[in-house]
């Protein structure tokens, strides 16, 4: 199902495209797909992968608590204080939280772009996330992520869906409606 | 008309910022500015309703009566079951922090109380700014606020049923009127339920403790404000707020 030849531009056209014709006749309004950011509004040192996917929508809404962020909401949204302490996947400590870009967020936790360009998350265990936690990789880039979490049935892992709550989900019914999940 | 729009940002968000920028430059022309006002207040109001009318459902459903009957939700089976997954975890998070009895319950008083200085910042609502420091001020002279034990125990689908069923109750109640319908969403997508009494400061993860704030005004006060000035001071520790209204 993962449209792995899509281009991030095409992928994200198809699905403003699908939300605006069925939104209003299916009532999907916990999700949107904006147009692309003005490059003014991107600041400075935003990653590369982030930069080019807010060129391509200015954010992503994929439900109430996960969500890609706007250009505007970026610098605000950058809080490194945090993530000290947060365990890494071998066990250690990370002593360099600056090396995380804050770009979006997963059941209300951090979505992170290393410098890498991997992307990163704080799983949802349960706890306000910067009161401890720990981080891990989820793809190697930004378009990678989105390919494989967000226009994808893997969405339902990312967001914490049950089973049950993919008829109601509605970025899962519109990821059905533009084929992009069954 | 400034204070007024800036009373309007109290509860919404970009849109109604944008709102008040379009009054700021069409000041002059009267009939613009007063369309513009009339409609963000309109939207505002859309907003409060529908939340008024789920915390109404909520204690309904605390008194363990069928929350949806005699109503105009009545039948609404997505509604109703957003309600009872809300109010049921909720229960259970109140009822999981109780049994962890190595978690603070409450302030110590035999500790030395921290102070977290809340502050106005640019992009904040200012009256969004004012009740949320208020409330954790009285809260604070009530001696109610304390340092959670960490890792602070949170259930997110309570915030994000909690907004759901908010957006729903609005595409519901303004079907007739689907231009209103769609502003009112816009705005309300774009705020957050706040915890009133922060969960980092011993609130409960406990829908009553929930009311939608202005989006920059929680995360700011929250992760910026709140969260540095405690994190390393012992669990339990009684904590005051100061606020600089300048």
């Amino acid at each position: 199902m993962e449209m792995t030849n899509s281009s991030i531009p095409s992928l994200v056209a198809l699905l403003r495209e699908t939300l605006a014709e069925h939104r209003m006749t299916l009532g999907l309004y916990d999700c949107n797909v904006p147009e692309g950011a003005d490059s003014s509004l991107i600041p400075p040192g935003t990653p590369a992968g982030v930069a080019d996917l807010l060129a391509a929508t200015d954010g992503l809404y994929l439900d109430h608590t996960t969500r890609l962020f706007r250009a505007e909401e970026l610098t605000d949204q950058q809080f490194p204080t945090g993530l000290e302490g947060a365990e890494l996947p071998d066990g250690s400590t990370l002593d360099d939280t600056s090396r995380f870009f804050f770009f979006g967020q997963a059941r209300e936790n951090p979505l992170l772009v290393d410098r890498d360009g991997s992307v990163w998350r704080v799983p949802d265990e349960g706890y306000v996330w910067y009161t401890g936690c720990r981080v891990e990789p989820v793809a190697d880039t930004v378009s990678e992520f989105v390919r494989t979490w967000v226009a994808s049935p893997q969405f339902q892992h990312l967001a914490g869906l049950e089973p049950s709550d993919l008829e109601t989900s509605h970025w899962y019914r519109l990821l059905r409606l533009s084929g992009l999940a069954t | 008309m400034g204070s007024h729009a800036d009373h309007l940002e109290s509860t919404a968000g970009e849109h109604t910022r944008n709102v008040r920028r379009k009054l700021q430059t069409n000041h002059h022309k009267d009939a613009l500015a007063t369309a513009a006002k009339e409609a963000a207040t309109e939207i505002l109001s859309v907003i409060k309703t529908a939340e008024r009318e789920l915390r109404q459902h909520l204690r309904t459903a605390q008194t363990g009566l069928n929350h949806m009957s005699h109503n105009h939700h009545e039948n609404d089976k997505v509604l109703a079951d957003k309600i009872a997954n809300i109010h049921q975890r909720s229960e259970d998070q109140v009822k999981k922090l109780r049994s962890e009895t190595h978690r603070a319950q409450g302030p110590d008083p035999t500790k030395p109380a921290a102070t977290v200085t809340l502050q106005w910042k640019p992009g904040m609502s200012r009256p969004g700014f004012a009740r949320k420091a208020q409330q954790l001020a009285g809260l604070s002279r009530e001696g109610k606020l304390y340092k959670a034990t960490n890792k602070v125990l949170r259930d997110v689908n309570i915030t994000g049923q909690y907004k759901s069923a908010i957006i729903h109750i609005i595409y519901e109640n303004q079907r007739g009127n689907p231009k209103l319908q769609q502003a009112a969403i816009a705005v309300a997508a774009s705020m957050n339920p706040d915890h009133v009494q922060d969960l980092q400061l011993g609130g409960l993860d406990h829908w009553e403790n929930i009311k939608m704030l202005h989006e920059k005004t929680n995360t700011v006060t929250g992760k910026h404000q709140v969260w540095p000035a405690i994190m390393k001071v012992p669990d339990g520790t009684p904590v005051k707020v100061k606020v600089k209204w300048k």
